[in-house]
């Protein structure tokens, strides 16, 4: 990867990145050169200084989505050579550093693809379906007052552990993104999960599972095959697992309906 | 009671293949054993042969079989249609992610399971009219199977015996020769073959996948469901494959 020595020349490199003016256009690979670049730039700052010579030269800008730039917020993502957030494991786009790439590299970069998730502008998408997913179920449903006491309620460590490995998720698409189905399993178990594995979730755990299902299901994404490409590609490493954690919830939810 | 558990959306539906897949898995294994009778000897096979279709419950389970299987093909081909239609424009260039990480599970067997799937359905179809309906695809007919005492091949007298039932109507019928005879043509032994081959690759994939399916899955659980589908695929399609593989190899003759 790195060299280690830090020794590492500046590049040049060949960008092919997807350009897509609007929702209606029909959108197209362009080419870009982007020359000079540090290795320790990181992917959104290389695709800044390629953003200032389009513009210097007249040019609109390729759109892409950030925020955070340090892996928390879940904004910025992007397909790079055929995988989601890059080359590097449990990295996202923006913490992904040009070191990772070689003088020469051709890097082609695209938006998420999903039936779910339509392309607002070049590399940006919508991603409201996972906000939607979120509405359907993912809250708990407590009184507004005084903030509890923390140690009110006893909660295992493991538990905990658990719950706070699924909490991780800060919802960016990747999984959707690479998975072959475009299926958002991973993103709704972990949301589930980390629910259903505390008491304060509990008492809505059987509705929950339900609502978010169908409402996953309604926004038309896949099913899930169980490959874990998903995992693979999280920046956050959220287990797949947790699509089994779901599976149960559902069969619980669904034996015990009495409505 | 039925209409309240909701089957109808991408994880229902996966519960049911995973059902219904591990419900044919299940189904395997009594098959393996009872073929297996025939490398032991071809008496013992056919007397299981008679036993079975003495047993009235076997048409029903038979019924349950086919409905079974039909539930598996259905949901996979509805699912596929949704997964296809999840990602309407392709992109451009798209690699596995276990490229980046050897936590994902993607293989081969994974990536073409509805090919797997679509073989091993013509190959039941093959098999079921080649065996259980007696038709011989490389070698001369073993009796009719009904009311059949009658020598077809006098060159042959062995191979036209029917063995009991003098008025029973129904002949019990040399399976077993029949077996034996088809599968010692080099081709149609390749076939079987084959095809155990590409059952192993859709099993190597879904036995641990149905597992995950039907939530039983868990950190701690999954190194030893990968390990028991593996060796689950092995034993049972190394099973199946045996047969074929004796009998060409003249070893069961
Ligand atoms: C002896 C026959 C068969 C057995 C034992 C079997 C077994 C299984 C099992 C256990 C699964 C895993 C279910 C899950 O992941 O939850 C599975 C998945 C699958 N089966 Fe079969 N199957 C058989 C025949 C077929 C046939 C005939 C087809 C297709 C026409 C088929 C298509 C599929 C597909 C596409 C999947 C993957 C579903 C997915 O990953 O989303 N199978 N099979
Ligand atoms: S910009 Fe916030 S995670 Fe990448």
């Amino acid at each position: 990867m790195s060299a280690s020595n830090g020794t590492k020349k500046n590049m040049n490199l060949k960008l092919l990145v997807w350009r897509q003016s609007g929702g209606k256009d029909k959108g197209k690979m362009t080419t870009y050169q982007a020359n000079d670049i540090s290795p320790d730039m990181s992917f959104l700052e290389m695709l800044d200084v390629v953003n200032e010579n389009i513009i210097r030269d007249g040019g609109e800008p390729i759109a892409f989505e950030h925020d955070c730039r340090e892996g928390i917020c879940g904004s910025c993502g992007v397909m790079i050579n055929g995988v989601a957030h890059g080359p590097d494991e449990g990295t996202a786009a923006c913490q992904l550093h040009m070191r990772s790439f070689n003088d020469g590299d051709e890097i082609v970069i695209e938006p998420w693809r999903a039936r779910a998730f339509p392309v607002i502008r070049d590399l940006v998408v919508d991603r409201s379906a996972l906000d939607r997913i979120i509405a359907a179920g993912g809250y708990i449903s407590v009184n507004t007052g005084n903030a509890p006491d923390g140690n009110a309620i006893p909660i295992p460590k493991e538990m905990s552990n658990d719950a706070m490995d699924s909490a991780a998720c800060i919802g960016c698409g990747a999984c959707i993104a690479q998975c072959k189905n475009a299926s958002a399993a991973l993103f709704t178990s972990a949301k589930i999960a980390h629910l259903a594995l505390l008491p304060q979730g509990d008492p809505e755990r059987g509705e929950r599972v339900i609502r978010m299902v169908a409402q996953m299901d309604a926004e038309k994404f896949g099913s899930c095959s169980n490959e874990g490409e998903c995992e693979a590609v999280c920046p956050k490493e959220i287990q797949m697992t947790n699509i089994s954690l779901m599976n149960r919830e559902y069969e619980r939810a669904i034996l015990a309906n009495k409505k | 009671m039925l209409a309240k558990l909701r089957f109808n959306n991408v994880v229902g539906k996966k519960i049911v293949m995973a059902i219904t897949g591990l419900a044919m898995c299940i189904f395997l294994v009594g098959h393996l054993v009872g073929n297996l009778l025939l490398i032991w000897g071809k008496d013992k096979f056919n007397a299981y042969g008679s036993f079975l279709i003495s047993l009235p419950i076997v048409p029903i389970i038979e019924l349950g079989l086919l409905a079974i299987l039909l539930f598996h093909v259905w949901d996979a081909l509805v699912l596929l249609k949704g997964n296809y239609e999840a990602r309407p424009i392709p992109y451009h260039s798209k690699t596995w992610g276990r490229t980046k990480s050897k936590k994902s599970k993607k293989t081969w067997a994974s990536t073409f399971m509805m090919t797997s799937g679509i073989i091993i359905l013509l190959f039941i179809v093959f098999h079921v009219w080649h065996f259980k309906y007696h038709n011989p695809v490389a070698s001369r007919p073993v009796g009719d199977g009904h009311n059949s005492s009658i020598v077809l091949f006098p060159g042959q007298p062995t191979v036209g015996q029917t063995t009991s039932g003098q008025n029973s109507g129904k002949e019990a019928f040399d399976l077993a020769q029949l077996v034996v005879n088809e599968l010692s043509n080099p081709i149609v032994a390749g076939i079987y073959i084959l095809c155990m081959i590409t059952l192993a690759l859709h099993l190597y994939h879904a036995v641990s996948s149905a597992f995950t399916s039907l939530g039983a899955n868990h950190p701690r659980y999954q190194k030893g469901l990968m390990w028991f589908g593996n060796i689950f695929t092995f034993v049972v399609c190394g099973g199946f494959t045996l047969i074929p593989l004796l009998i060409v190899l003249k070893v069961v003759q």
